[in-house]
């Protein structure tokens, strides 16, 4: 099995094998060949007999004469296929591009044309090599030759009309083995558990309760309402609860108080910048093209601002999906918005090492679009079928270039300039999408060369999954090819778009999917823990007209939801990795909502939303990894007056990372992220220590809290300890502050220091700062 | 089932804590499955290798800009009798970065190459120490990829594919091997000017942060966020600490058992310590005169790199698994696109002491035979001429070479053609020499794996055959 490195590797081994004249106009040339002498052959091999053929106007007197008897395929043809041919030009393999499984595919040949012409054995080439009159190409190249019996009964096949039902097809077992692949399946509601308690509140907590119980385990006990209350803030907004909003929770003791939270944290703007920031992961968003140039997207934050709203408006699923794929072709009416969300696949590497060779960029670029789309929609890992059949997952190179296709009909352009947006020189770009004059057209490729096209391949949606197969054709179909994947996707009979997202959203309210491999739900992903409940989810998904905010409301007052992080010591025993939920999976939070913590915590975070990213000042110690190639690294990182927004509006360069974030796990922007990793590493306690911004926090959260309470010390712990763990400080935890504070006053006042309470009020910001539950959420 | 790196919860905090020492473990021959699921228990724990090691640590000496081989190791005396001539036609048109193969004249290389030590080993001129070890190495002169251009193929170099954003080297060696330095990152960078491919090059890609390296940086705190804020005294900060500390071992108990609460309670107290270790470190202030002298320190041009090369013995000496320095960041560096011949001469007397004395003083402190040092750049450059001087990138056939940590000194393995372009005796990938070095390092190549994208990746790639150069080991 290949990488997709190794792919793009060997296409890349391309770029190198092409030189700068010659062989390209000779690729051209095949494909115009290709374009133009395909559509004849394939019309002669539909069945029109051939007369007159001057090539084989002298046919070999050798060669065995037609079976005289009518012929019937499956009876007569078919074994003799099976036998000596399907080992190589069966349903599993397809060597040369030739493959007897189905009558489409025999008439529709190989890389080295068409095999059977209908209606004309003399002049198929097919008979020609199993009569192995000519050894160079005689087949099968191994084992037993047809008897001359065998070529006259597939002559006369042949000569009949090759008649072929479709009941003959043999199947390929990797399509048969997708059929009953979980993801692959049509998705169903699935029977609720019987399963019934106090504890159930919710089909989920049935369908978690009922592997629970299997286990033997039970749940956890609920958590502390000031525990559960950080952990949907974080969760939902990315933010921790204000003091206020955490007192008039604990005090409501209402039976929908957790609701009217949840109500309240979903109609806030905060919610789309947390979860924006989930889907700009996946579809691996940055600012900027990475490699040398890192050239500036400077108008990317149009798609960044697009998905925030989209999630704030609670916009459905689908919609938000179809908009993404192909919304400049379903409503053209809204230009500019549209553009807008279909920027996201103009948002990828820009290897502009490439730009001298435009054909490799586009190849490069498809290569990223079908990836892209295909992980974070399909949640199938495709690019191994780039090279070569997929040894495990049914997806063939025809499959992935037929989505390649699809792609094919559209170009990334500079708005700018109005010019297609590849070329040297250019330092930044408002790249967005537009309709090609002419589709490029797609080939199938050795080994994923460019160097090495067979044959044409048709834009077409995946062929193992339902409502696969190739796009219609007809006027203007260039134009509307990915508005037919994006309906497709959305289509009832598609089975993994809803799983998809129904899975992702489980990961991002629990920290790990039900699938734990969320971009690859094909064979070979990592099979659901509970798959009824993953196509519930599903199925209510859909039901709820693909409401996402319906979806987080049904999750987050599930039982299972609001149980405590701390779980008994059997379930740590059984469960270590907590697949069955007997408790909740205490997190950290991720790079971002650690910047807004503290920010938050100190008083300073300036809410502004959308428009173009802030870029925080660095020093020029944090400066000197950038690289820009006129030694401006200042260019690279142009600092603004913003300073305090959401982390989710900083700058996102591929090639330089924001270095606070760098300790802390931030998505790898090269790929689709489907997952953040939680690693613990000192470089992160050495941020949070020496970091200029944590020790300003410390500072503006000890003034704020100074204003806050007066003089009185034990009110400005009280206080923190809401503003940092949102939760009352226990009167062990008082004393021990207290002493703290004491301690570091004292210290202070004996170095000389003037305002020594003020230095140590500091000290103790920057203390809980340092804190692990200043960073994580039980 | 594919492990991820993500929350460990497999293993008790008992098993945890007695890893957690981080130190130098005894090598034992595990079975492999374990990797994964050790290094999510505790990722900086020793692991075992999977054969015994030759090498215990890396020192890797980086070109950046990439080094011309025929003025360096590879002589070509035909250049000369060429010069100002177009090559042969049979050189067809490989991609270049600025000239073209068809029309680009040879350009000869003004040193002169010597042959040098009991071996004999050939290197120009350039060179005034590093003759004195030159039985030490083992020359590899059939280097060659497809990347003409600098990010490309520095990823290329480094993490064995031309895509951003995939583990380096030093990331597989530490996901490998873990640390066995308790006080300092295993995993150290060096450089002197910002890199063309930026901090991704040495990065960890999809492995788990833990394994990416830390810059230690020639000025200022040798590591970013070291340094104490101003306002801060070494008294202070560990009273804020312990007072964390303090809440984080209540936490920790409140929770009731979590190894990633234990594992950030001894980052902060390894971050502690780094914060005297570091600078220690990098303290060459007790060196004696003799030894700075023997790197170059005493003298203008060589101090800068010489600095880097002694601070990369002390960091090998303290535990330090993968030190990776680098020559010629920020400014033109090796990329000698005009005045080649000058800017050789030039990196070559910036390089040369510094080196030669770093390979003679692990010989002497007995570090040498556990020491892989490896020398070359992103790619090398064309035997024909750019501009009237200059030469232009080329990966077809450029020179690395290896000493110490089990290599076979004074080896020259593979040639290029006669012009010196392309490699074609034992043509050998980047992925060959990634293997061999695992090799070295005790870390079978095929079984060093990390689930990712839906595969089992590894440095050497998934589509093709590693071959271990054996010809260069002892």
């Amino acid at each position: 099995m290949k990488s997709r490195d190794f792919c793009q590797g060997m296409l890349l081994r391309f770029a190198t094998g092409i030189s700068n004249g010659g062989d390209m106009s000779r690729i051209i040339a095949l494909a115009f060949l290709a374009l133009f002498i395909g559509p004849t052959f394939a019309q002669q091999a539909v069945g029109q007999p051939v007369e007159g053929h001057s090539a084989i106007a002298k046919v070999d007197p050798r060669l065995p004469k037609p079976a005289t008897a009518a012929v019937d395929f499956a009876r007569d043809i078919k074994p003799i296929f099976r036998d000596a041919c399907f080992k190589c030009h069966g349903p599993e393999k397809d060597k040369g591009g030739f493959s007897l499984a189905t009558r489409a595919r025999a008439m529709e040949g190989g890389d080295e044309g068409v095999g059977i012409i209908s209606g004309n054995s003399t002049a198929s080439p097919l008979v020609h090599r199993i009569a192995a009159l000519d050894q160079d190409i005689a087949m099968p190249p191994e084992g037993e030759r047809l008897t001359p019996e065998q070529v006259g009964l597939i002559r006369a096949w042949i000569d009949q009309g090759a008649a072929w039902p479709e009941s003959a097809d043999e199947i390929d077992p990797r399509v048969a083995k997708a059929a009953s692949h979980w993801a692959f399946k049509p998705l169903k509601r699935p029977p609720l558990p019987e399963r019934q308690n106090a504890w159930v509140r919710s089909p989920i907590d049935a369908f978690i309760l009922r592997k629970l119980d299997e286990a033997g385990l039970s749940p956890a006990p609920p958590a502390t309402k000031e525990a559960l209350l950080r952990r949907v803030s974080f969760d939902l907004t990315g933010l921790p609860p204000a003091p206020e909003e955490i007192a008039a929770f604990v005090n409501d003791t209402g039976a929908e108080a957790f609701a009217k939270v949840v109500d309240r944290l979903l109609a806030s703007p905060a919610y789309g910048e947390r979860w924006a920031r989930h889907w700009l992961d996946v579809v691996r968003y940055a600012d900027s093209g990475g490699y040398e140039t890192d050239i500036l997207y400077e108008q990317a934050w149009r798609y960044r601002d697009y998905v925030i709203r989209s999630f704030n408006e609670d916009k459905a699923y689908d919609r938000f999906l179809m908009e993404q794929v192909a919304g400049d072709e379903l409503w053209p009416e809204q230009s500019d918005a549209m553009q807008d969300a279909v920027a996201v696949w103009t948002l990828g590497e820009w290897q502009n090492a490439l730009d001298a060779f435009p054909d490799m960029l586009e190849y490069v670029r498809r290569t990223d679009q079908v990836s892209t789309l295909s992980e974070a929609a399909l949640g199938l890992t495709v690019s191994c079928a780039n090279c070569h059949n997929h040894k495990f997952d049914p997806i063939t190179q025809r499959d992935y270039f037929g989505l390649e296709a699809i792609f094919a009909a559209s170009e990334t352009w500079n708005r700018n300039t109005g010019a297609k947006a590849w070329g040297k020189g250019e330092r930044t770009a408002y790249r967005a999408v537009r309709h090609a004059e002419k589709p490029v057209p797609i080939h199938l490729l050795t080994r994923g060369e460019l160097t090495n096209p067979t044959k044409l391949i048709a834009p077409a949606l995946p062929a193992f999954l339902p409502g696969g197969g190739a796009l219609p054709s007809g006027p203007d179909e260039n134009k509307q090819r990915r508005a037919q994947l994006a309906r497709w996707l959305v289509s009832p009979q598609n089975p993994l778009t809803a799983r998809v997202i129904a899975n992702r959203i489980w990961q991002w309210h629990f920290g790990q999917a039900l699938a734990s491999t969320p971009n690859d739900l094909g064979t070979q992903g990592v099979p659901p823990s509970h798959p009824e409940l993953l196509d519930w989810l599903a199925s209510e998904l859909i039901s709820n007209m693909w409401s996402m905010k319906k979806l987080h409301r049904l999750i987050v007052l599930s039982s299972t939801y609001r149980q405590s992080a701390v779980r008994d010591a059997k379930a740590g025993a059984v469960d270590p990795q907590n697949r069955l939920l007997a408790g909740f999976s205490r997190r950290r939070l991720e790079a971002e909502a650690v910047w807004d913590h503290l920010h938050a915590a100190a008083g300073t975070l300036d809410r502004k939303s959308f428009g173009a990213p802030f870029v925080p000042k660095l020093s020029s110690e944090e400066l000197r990894g950038v690289y820009d190639i006129e030694g401006k690294p200042e260019n690279k990182w142009p600092v603004t007056v913003d300073q305090n927004r959401r982390a989710i509006y900083i700058l996102s360069r591929r090639s330089f990372r924001f270095p606070f974030f760098e300790a802390f796990d931030p998505p790898n922007t090269a790929v689709s992220c489907p997952i953040r990793q939680t690693t613990t590493v000192p470089t992160q306690a050495l941020t949070l220590l020496n970091n200029r911004i944590v020790g300003e926090q410390a500072r503006m959260m000890a003034q704020r809290l100074t204003r806050e309470s007066g003089n009185d010390v034990e009110k400005f712990v009280r206080q923190a300890w809401l503003l940092v763990y949102s939760r009352t400080v226990s009167e062990n935890e008082l004393k021990l502050a207290l002493n703290f504070i004491a301690a570091a006053e004292d210290a202070k006042t004996k170095a000389g220091k003037t305002d020594a309470r003020s230095a140590a009020l500091v000290e103790f910001c920057m203390g809980v700062m340092n804190t692990t539950e200043f960073i994580y959420t039980n | 089932m594919h492990p991820h790196f993500t929350d460990s919860r497999a293993f008790s905090r008992r098993d945890f804590l007695s890893k957690a020492g981080m130190g130098i473990g005894s090598l034992a021959f595990l079975d492999l499955m374990s990797r994964e699921a050790k290094a999510a228990a505790n990722p900086l724990a020793t692991q075992a290798t999977h054969h015994a090691p030759r090498a215990r640590a890396v020192i890797s000496l980086f070109m950046h800009g990439g080094p011309s081989q025929v003025d360096t190791f590879d002589p070509k005396p035909l250049l000369a009798k060429y010069a100002g001539q177009a090559l042969p036609a049979s050189f067809g048109n490989l991609n270049l970065e600025f000239t073209k193969t068809s029309t680009a004249k040879v350009l000869a290389s003004k040193r002169t190459f010597r042959k040098c030590g009991n071996s004999g080993l050939e290197m120009s001129d350039i060179f005034e120490h590093l003759p004195h070890v030159a039985d030490e190495l083992a020359v590899v002169r059939s280097c060659y990829h497809t990347e003409f251009n600098h990010a490309p193929a520095l990823y290329m170099a480094h993490s064995g594919t031309r895509l951003m954003g995939r583990p380096s080297l030093g990331a597989w060696a530490m996901y490998g091997l873990g640390s066995s330095s308790e006080n300092l990152p295993g995993y150290v960078v060096m450089r002197d000017g910002p890199l063309k491919a930026g901090p991704t090059t040495y990065g960890s890609g999809f492995l788990p942060a833990i394994y990416s390296a830390t810059e230690l940086r020639m000025t200022g705190a040798p590591i970013l966020y070291l340094d104490k804020p101003d306002t801060m005294r070494p008294d202070d900060q560990r009273r804020v600490l312990d007072f964390s500390q303090q809440l984080n071992r209540r936490y920790l108990a409140a929770q009731n058992d979590d190894n990633n609460l234990a594992a950030r309670i001894a980052a902060y107290e390894l971050a502690y310590r780094m914060q005297s270790a570091a600078p220690e470190a990098v303290d060459l202030s007790k060196e004696p005169d003799s030894v700075k002298s023997l790197y170059g320190l005493d003298n203008d041009i060589t101090r800068p790199f010489g600095t880097q090369c002694l601070n990369a013995r002390r960091l090998v000496e303290r535990g330090v698994r993968f030190v990776q320095l680098y020559h010629g960041g920020g400014g033109d560096g090796w990329d000698t696109h005009g005045a080649n011949d000058a800017k050789h001469l030039r990196n070559g007397k910036q390089i040369d002491k510094p080196i030669s004395g770093l390979i003679t003083d692990l010989k002497a402190r007995g570090l040498l035979d556990s020491t892989l040092i490896i020398w070359g750049g992103e790619f090398g450059r064309t035997p024909t001429s750019e501009g009237s001087d200059g030469r232009d990138h080329s990966p077809y056939g450029y020179t690395v070479w290896m000493a110490g940590g089990g290599v076979k000194g004074g080896t020259v393995f593979g040639a290029t053609d006669d012009f010196g372009f392309k490699a074609v005796e034992s043509p050998v990938q980047v992925r060959d020499l990634h293997a061999t070095i695992l090799h070295l390092l005790g870390l079978q190549h095929e079984k060093l794996t990390y689930y990712f994208q839906g595969l089992q990746q590894r440095l050497t790639q998934i589509d093709g055959e590693s071959r271990i150069i054996k010809e260069i080991i002892a």
